[in-house]
């Protein structure tokens, strides 16, 4: 068959053949779209993303439980880490996180733990992080979270993947994810930036 | 410092202009509509941010590279969080629907693709949908536009040849008798 034969074919097989409401530029709502996203450069203050705010589902998940930082104390089944500095994490049933304050960096100044990373591997149970910078609380260079079984949609809920960098904080032992901690994007980076004086 | 911004903004709006509409045809093609502006606006978000690295000679399969992984960054999301709910709330939830799913489409070629890899037909569908060029679809799936091309070729071959097979009358059959259409369909 020629190319453009197996190309026309393929065609009739688009999905927006049938017609799709395809946005103009012009129209109010994607200008509306665009200011909103320019309006938040890099340099911004407090700014909350609003894909960070969690859905229904979400929220759901927030009610059964919250990633906790093991700290000392607390006795996390987490296998010999390679790297004997690492701070270890896991995503445990502690509901510690029982609503969804607005972050600000007043709220995030506080916390005792807060530093950028960026996933190295995510291994079953495991999303291990190298970390790119302390903002407070310590000097490790990795961090590994672990997910107990039954647990492992937590880590999805902060969604860490491979070569992304996210910010992460704690509290008392808590990550408060409910936007406190996520993938870096220049929104989160300016709140933590301008609670740690970046 | 107002020249600069300006000019970064016109810079993102020249962008915009090339590939607001195509980014929202590719997403159409891969996700339920219903999410589709939340992945754009992800999307060009990440090209504001990153407006410095966006090639002035392929902005828009660069700009196809972040929403195709924005677009992941939400499937794997989306289905992690269901998965839990569903153990949490152990309610059935609905099967999703395919946006990619055409009734009346094109039988034997959705069964051809549907013997490809996941990374086969989606160089497929760059082609062909988004009609690209091994260099751009490089650009698009982090890789080089030789191996692109090599992988993009073998797909082809293999859709070719499965198209061949269906359309091959099945062996057994006398060359007399006439084989019946639903026949070739489940060939």
């Amino acid at each position: 068959m020629e190319n453009e034969d197996l190309r026309s074919r393929l065609q009739k097989l688009d999905p927006t053949a049938s017609g799709v409401e395809i946005k103009s530029v012009d129209e109010e709502s994607s200008q509306k779209m665009l200011e909103t996203i320019m309006s938040q450069s890099v340099g911004s203050e407090g700014i909350r993303p609003a894909w960070y705010l969690m859905g229904a589902a979400a929220v759901a998940i927030v009610a059964f439980g919250a990633v906790t930082l093991f700290g000392s104390g607390s006795t996390p089944d987490v296998a010999a880490s390679p790297d004997e500095d690492a701070v270890e994490l896991t995503v445990g049933a502690e509901d510690t996180l029982a609503s969804c304050m607005a972050l600000t960096p007043e709220l995030l100044r506080d916390v005792p733990l807060a530093f950028a990373g960026t996933v190295t591997t995510v291994e079953g149970e495991y999303a291990t992080l190298t970390v790119d910078e302390w903002f407070v609380g310590g000097d490790a260079t990795t961090v590994r979270v672990f997910a107990p079984d039954g647990f492992e949609a937590l880590i999805g809920s902060i969604d860490f993947q491979e070569g992304k960098s996210f910010l992460v904080s704690a509290y008392d032992g808590v990550v408060n994810y409910c936007g406190f901690s996520g993938e870096e994007t220049p929104e989160l980076r300016a709140v933590y930036d301008a609670a740690f004086g970046g | 410092m107002v020249k600069a911004r300006t000019t970064r903004t016109e810079r993102f709006e020249d962008i915009v202009d090339e590939v607001f509409e195509p980014l929202q045809r590719y997403l159409y093609r891969r996700m339920p509509a219903d999410s589709v502006d939340d992945v754009l606006s992800e999307t060009l978000m990440v090209v504001w941010r990153r407006l410095d690295e966006v090639p002035s000679d392929a902005s828009l399969p660069w700009c196809y590279g972040v929403a195709r992984k924005v677009l992941s960054n939400h499937r794997r999301g989306d289905q992690r969080r269901l998965r839990l709910v569903d153990r949490l709330t152990a309610e059935p939830r609905p099967v999703a629907t395919d946006p990619q799913g055409i009734d009346d489409g094109d039988p034997h070629l959705e069964a051809a693709l549907e013997l490809l890899s996941d990374q086969e037909r989606e160089l497929i569908h760059l082609w062909a949908w988004e009609q690209l060029e091994p260099r751009e679809i490089a650009l698009v799936v982090d890789s080089t536009p030789n191996a692109i091309s090599l992988r993009l070729t073998r797909a082809k071959q293999k859709l070719a040849n499965s198209l061949e097979r269906q359309n091959r009358p099945a062996s057994g059959h006398s060359p007399d008798k006439q084989v019946p259409e639903s026949s070739v369909g489940e060939m």
